[in-house]
């Protein structure tokens, strides 16, 4: 129980946006989870490769799928990632996702805990 | 139940949709551009919600395809990055709206449901197109048919060839200076001058100078010879517009010019002569003002031996319709809006309902701003000013906070609003605040019939003058139509009682600090009621 109410704590600021509905946020989670690592994949691949506009559009890809549960801390570097990215400073670019990977992997875990919410409910 | 087509590629934004319109609307899915104009095509929609960045192709790109297959169709779009150039973009294509990524329950509920009640209203055929030839053909001539503005346009038939003064007459807004090119145009003056002057705006020794010139060296500051309005007006029209504000010394000399054609210039000795035909225009009842020696009763005679009455757009409704289809025709191709169809029969019937104390002016102001306001190709009632739709509730004797999809012109609940801004301070907005004077000199200005004094209060609304910002963003908010003259109405305001409380109210110190002449003054003394009583305190 404690557990549900830390992790209801933890989302407060999307729950609030959901009008409280925790369980459309766990529905959300479910879909939205299991696209991360292959767009994390991809964005590697984008970034050795040096395709700036593929690595733009994935790096939003990614932001758009994480702000519903985060719009601070890592949200804000991938949003920093993004503009390099645009701007051409791939390496600079790769530098910092490497940097922040740890970062979004733990995020990306928090939110593990919404699905497996999900899969109970289910 | 209405359809709405939500296309992005991410699966979670439908389920949040699905959640957020529930019982409002239905939900269609689209992940790609491709798959969701595909949908347009097959199936009809009440709105769209697009994601800008899409994987097959841009948003903004797919929004263009969509206004080609459907104008009336309100797009709203989604980023993630709201502060992009691209939401930015959107926007001045004609998106409905935006909003930012991550999607909020309510806030995409109750824009969605705004789309979806504009998309019905604009679903019906317009009561008013929009027509550019129209706007090219009309130029600046009178629009009206009804009978009181045909009775004008006989008159101006009738003495338009006579070389005789013309007195305008009508409230501000009505088109007065109209009349007076009109009566220029079909005159035999018509390859003459035809020359305007405000005699309100500027201050007496100004206007003097502007209407009759002067010598070099006639004042100081006078460096070289100035050829005044009568001079320049000679074998045309002057317009002297205002002229119930003009002072006693200048009326003289215009009288002069009215009996004989002949005057001098300030500081001159040499009698000139000139052939001027005078069109005065005013709005001010210049037999009172006989009556109380501020306006001469010989210059009143010369004037009004032929007077055209301009009637207010309240007693000629029966032309709003063809005045409405005149300024949206314009205001089409002036903002370079081609897509603007016209005007909803709703949004019409609530303009003809409207009592237009500013007149024509004021309508044009507000279809010129509706047009601007408006995302969609058909003006719809929610972009008219909170103003009418305050009106329009408060005749209908129903609640101003009210509003259903059927009544939309009680959406949004304002005189509850006004009530508030009237008591709140002098950067209240529309509405004339209360200004005390401070117990002393006793001064002060009300309007009694917003604000309620208690006499503990008198230093309470005492105006600073540092209300103006505030005002001017209420203005804005309440989508104003006449944003000039309220301001410039409120720093008069403050000015007189500024310079009356500085003169222990004698007003011919205050005149001569305001260059201005104790007539004009003591007339804006009385528009702002502004109460002069020797150590009476406010309120009574």
């Amino acid at each position: 129980m404690n557990e549900h109410l830390a992790v209801k704590e933890r989302f407060a600021g999307a729950l609030k946006r959901l009008d409280g509905d925790f369980e459309l946020l766990c529905e959300m989670a479910a879909v939205t989870l299991p696209d991360c690592p292959d767009v994390i994949a991809r964005i590697q691949n984008e970034l050795e490769e040096g395709d700036c506009a593929k690595a733009s559009s994935s790096l939003h890809k990614l932001k758009g799928m994480l702000s519903t549960y985060e719009t601070e801390g890592v949200v804000i570097e991938i949003q920093e990632m993004l503009a390099m990215s645009r701007r051409g400073n791939l390496d600079e670019c790769k530098a910092m996702f490497d940097k922040e990977l740890p970062r979004i992997n733990n995020l990306i875990e928090e939110i593990q805990v919404l699905c497996d919410q999900a899969d109970s409910n289910a | 139940m209405p359809t709405v087509l939500v296309i992005d590629d991410d699966p979670s934004v439908f389920l949040l949709t699905r959640k957020a319109l529930d019982g409002i609307a239905d939900i269609v899915t689209a992940e790609t551009a491709d798959e969701g104009l595909d949908l347009i095509n097959r199936q009809k929609f009440d709105a769209v919600l697009l994601d800008i960045m899409l994987p097959d192709r841009n948003g903004l790109a797919l929004y263009c395809e969509i206004r080609e297959k459907d104008r009336r169709l309100p797009v709203i779009f989604m980023t993630v990055e709201a502060a992009s150039g691209t939401a930015i973009e959107a926007m001045q294509l004609g998106a409905f709206d935006y909003v930012a990524k991550p999607l909020s329950v309510s806030a995409l509920r109750s824009l969605i449901s705004r789309a979806i009640e504009q998309r019905e209203l604009a679903s019906v055929p317009v009561a008013i197109v929009a027509d550019e030839e129209l706007a090219k053909e009309s130029g600046e001539l009178f629009i009206g048919r009804s009978s009181p503005m045909l009775e004008v346009f006989k008159a101006i038939g009738r003495v338009s060839k006579q070389n005789v003064p013309v007195l305008v007459r009508g409230e501000s807004g009505t088109g007065k200076e109209l009349v007076a090119r009109a009566l220029f145009q079909y005159s035999h003056r018509a390859d003459g001058p035809f020359l305007a002057v405000n005699c309100a705006a500027l201050p007496d020794t100004l206007l003097e100078s502007e209407l009759f010139g002067y010598e070099k060296g006639a004042f100081t500051g006078a460096d070289s010879r100035r050829i005044g309005k009568f001079e320049q007006c000679n074998k045309g029209t002057l317009f002297l517009d205002e002229i119930g504000d003009m002072a006693s010394i200048v009326q003289a000399k215009v009288l002069r010019v009215l009996q004989d054609q002949r005057f001098e210039r300030i500081g001159g000795n040499n009698e000139l002569k000139t052939d001027v035909r005078i069109v005065a225009a005013t709005n001010r009842p210049l037999e009172e003002m006989v009556a109380e020696s501020t306006f001469r009763e010989d210059l009143l005679y010369r004037l009004n031996a032929v007077t055209i009455y301009l009637p207010p757009l309240r007693e000629r409704p029966s032309d709003i319709p063809m005045l409405i289809q005149h300024f949206l025709s314009q205001a089409k191709v002036e903002f370079n809006k081609p897509d603007l169809e016209g005007a909803s029969p709703e949004t019409v019937e609530m303009l003809k309902g409207y009592s237009w104390p500013g007149n024509v002016r004021q309508l044009r102001a507000v279809v010129r701003r509706c047009v601007l306001d408006s995302a969609l190709p058909v003006l719809v009632p929610e972009v008219l000013p909170k103003v009418i739709k305050e009106e329009l509730a408060s005749k209908n004797g129903q609640s101003h906070a009210a509003g259903t999809a059927g009544e939309p012109m009680l959406e949004s609940g304002g005189s509850t609003a006004l009530a508030a801004n009237t008591l709140d301070s002098d950067s209240a907005a529309s509405v004339m605040p209360a200004v005390g004077g401070g117990g002393t000199s006793g001064i002060h200005a009300q309007n009694p019939e917003l604000v309620p004094f208690a006499p503990d209060d008198s230093d309470a609304d005492e105006p600073n003058g540092l209300g103006l910002p505030a005002l001017v963003d209420n203005l804005f908010e309440e989508k104003s139509t006449d944003m000039y003259s309220e301001v410039i109405a409120y720093a008069e305001r403050y000015l007189l009682l500024r310079v009356l409380r500085e003169t222990e109210g004698n007003q011919s110190k205050a005149a001569a600090i305001l260059g201005i002449t104790r007539g004009k003054l003591r007339d804006r003394i009385a528009s702002y009621d502004i109460r002069l009583e020797s150590g009476v305190r406010i309120g009574e």
